[in-house]
């Protein structure tokens, strides 16, 4: 402690940076996962004691790779964006190698369970599309309503001043002049709503956005080398103190001084603030006291999260040399999605089926990797003994995550986007359903970011 | 009781931040990820900050600016700086900086300052 005279003598020779907050104070994090590991960096870097606690046994969260299957497939976040500068800055500064992924070997459709190379989409018989829309690719439907994306060039998505847009994706498509048959498809493999009646325009237009901005940018994307996860392992490594694992949260106490955090184990942490980062599903498993504001409530029970299914196979052999079949799939059947790429240096592929929203129903329950397999040996005969299904996700069926992320129904942004992140006196609300200019893996560390902030101004 | 109100007064004048409220070091948090402001260090995915005052924006070598940045005309100051951070997107439209303004009304000029002192003059 620095006596008066030393303090007036720092503060006239201007070198006393910040006396307010130099004095460590102690700060809990809830959550491993790239916002909670963002957050903890940041204050831990400001001098502040963090502890942060992890339900899982694993840091990482929604960065899940699969380090039992070999190419370890990634089952959650999986591309980091050209502008991905929190994500980039963090591999740098921890060593993290990156790489540009090996391209998806080239895909086709299959609508209603007919299969057509790309290349005949526009003229064949099952394309169901008409007028303008027919010579469109099912996966690029929404292209023409991307073209002028009013979200791309003007206020934030979250700002309120896109109301008009806040209406049912089928509403804004369908006086568009998507057909029934064209809303449909956007349905099939739409990553942002479970239905598409059910997602709100804007949330689309939104990812539009990003996505056109990262691809102007002309630059790959990039992943991590030896699994993303390696990238909040790392993160994990770099704090003062270890994250502690096995460690589920649910209560949250506030007092006059602090905040107290109640493990599933009966276990109870201390300090001056909390970071919360965990994803709305799981917030509702958690007892505040006091209650959280009624607004705050509100949201948390309204927020869906959406669902993906993953199943990971490995392919020994190419079976679809054969026939001469593409090997990727985008189909408007249960199995959505399939994507494939080679590992390095071999003959073998890690192969991605990728199902979303309301078809994950399909694969719930404890039959739900026999059915896929069932299911996409069905659709691809040639794979019988030369695939294997190693391995399946299902993030809704996570009990600490609940779905993949946030999902906006229409209306929801103006109504919930501020309510779920309402701070508290000492309590703070952090996560991907957070965070504002960015998605995916850059808006978890954007949110974490925000948060540290507000937790450095109420411990100033 | 007089000297600690004296004291308080001088910190925070030195500091010029009050309690709630962040310094403008503390506020670049918000940008350190992509911005360096150390003299030489190589850019990020945004370019180094260092000695950007009254430099017109979008000139830096060895940086990819967006076409509307580079088409923007700006030159920064504190006037400039000011509105790129609280309306990057109402300043230039279809610029590559995915940002928003985490920082209260008052952190924003300090941010600035901090921002802005880092010149090769000042620190002679």
């Amino acid at each position: 402690m620095l006596n008066r005279r030393q303090l007036l003598a720092a503060a006239a020779a201007g070198a006393l940076a910040r006396p307010l907050a130099a004095a460590p104070r102690e700060v809990l994090v809830l959550g491993a996962g790239l916002a909670g590991l963002a957050a903890a960096s940041l204050l831990a870097a400001q001098g502040h004691r963090v502890t942060v606690l992890e339900g899982r046994r694993r840091v990482g969260g929604r960065v899940l790779t699969l380090d039992a299957v070999p190419g370890h497939p990634e089952a959650g976040a999986n591309v980091i964006g050209p502008n991905y500068g929190r994500v980039l800055d963090a591999a740098t500064r921890l060593r993290v190698p990156l790489r540009v992924p090996p391209a998806n070997l080239d895909s086709g459709y299959a609508i209603d369970g007919h299969k057509i190379p790309a290349d005949a989409w526009a003229d064949s018989p099952f394309n169901p599309l008409a007028g303008r829309l027919r010579a469109v690719p099912p996966a690029r439907l929404l292209g023409p309503v991307l073209r002028d994306n009013p979200v791309a060039a003007g206020p934030d998505w979250c700002s309120g001043a896109h109301d008009a847009l806040e209406v049912a994706a089928t509403d804004y498509l369908g006086q568009r002049g998507y057909d029934a048959a064209a809303l449909a498809l956007v349905d099939a493999n739409n990553s942002y709503g479970n239905r598409l009646a059910d997602t709100s325009m804007l949330s689309l237009l939104r990812v539009g956005a990003n996505f056109g901005r990262a691809v102007a940018m002309g630059q790959p994307v990039r992943e991590v080398a030896a699994g993303n996860m390696r990238l909040p392992e790392a993160l994990a490594a770099s704090l003062p103190v270890p994250p502690v694992l096995g460690a589920r949260a649910v209560a949250v106490r506030g007092r006059r001084d602090g905040v107290e955090v109640t493990l599933a184990d009966g276990r109870h942490f201390s300090a001056e603030a909390l970071v919360c980062t965990l994803p709305v599903p799981a917030l509702r498993g958690l007892r505040f006291e006091p209650a959280l504001p009624a607004a705050q409530r509100e949201a948390l029970v309204a927020i869906a999260y959406h669902k993906v299914v993953q199943g990971h196979f490995l392919v020994r052999e190419p079976y679809w040399a054969d026939s001469g079949e593409p090997a990727g799939w985008w189909t408007n059947g249960p199995l959505g999605r399939l994507f494939v790429r080679p590992l390095p240096g071999g003959e073998r592929y890690n192969l991605t089926v990728w199902v979303n929203g309301d078809s994950c129903d399909r694969y719930r329950g404890p039959e739900a990797a026999e059915l896929l397999a069932d299911d996409f040996f069905r659709f691809n005969p040639a794979a019988r003994g030369r695939a294997e299904l190693r391995q399946v996700v299902r993030w809704a069926e996570e009990p600490l995550t609940g779905g993949s992320w946030a999902l906006w129904g229409p209306g929801q942004v103006g109504r919930y986007f501020e309510a779920l992140q309402l701070p508290g006196d000492r309590l703070f609300f952090a996560g991907e359903h957070t965070a504002r200019a960015n998605p995916g893996m850059e808006g978890a560390m954007e949110s974490g970011e925000r948060a540290a902030l507000e937790v450095m101004r109420r411990l100033a | 009781m007089k000297a600690r109100r004296f004291l308080g007064a001088l910190l925070l004048a030195a500091v010029g931040a009050q309690a709630g409220e962040l310094d403008g070091e503390q506020a670049f948090a918000a940008c350190a990820a992509c911005h360096s402001l150390a003299p030489g260090a190589p850019h990020k995915v945004g370019p180094n900050l260092y000695g950007v005052a009254g430099r017109r924006a979008a000139t830096q070598p060895g940086y990819r600016y967006s076409p509307a940045l580079e088409a923007s005309g700006l030159t920064w100051n504190r006037g400039t700086l000011t509105t790129w951070i609280v309306a990057t997107e109402a300043l230039v439209p279809g610029n590559w900086m995915l940002f928003h303004s985490p920082l209260a009304p008052a952190e924003v000029p300090r941010l600035v300052d901090y921002i802005l002192s880092r010149q090769p003059e000042a620190d002679g």
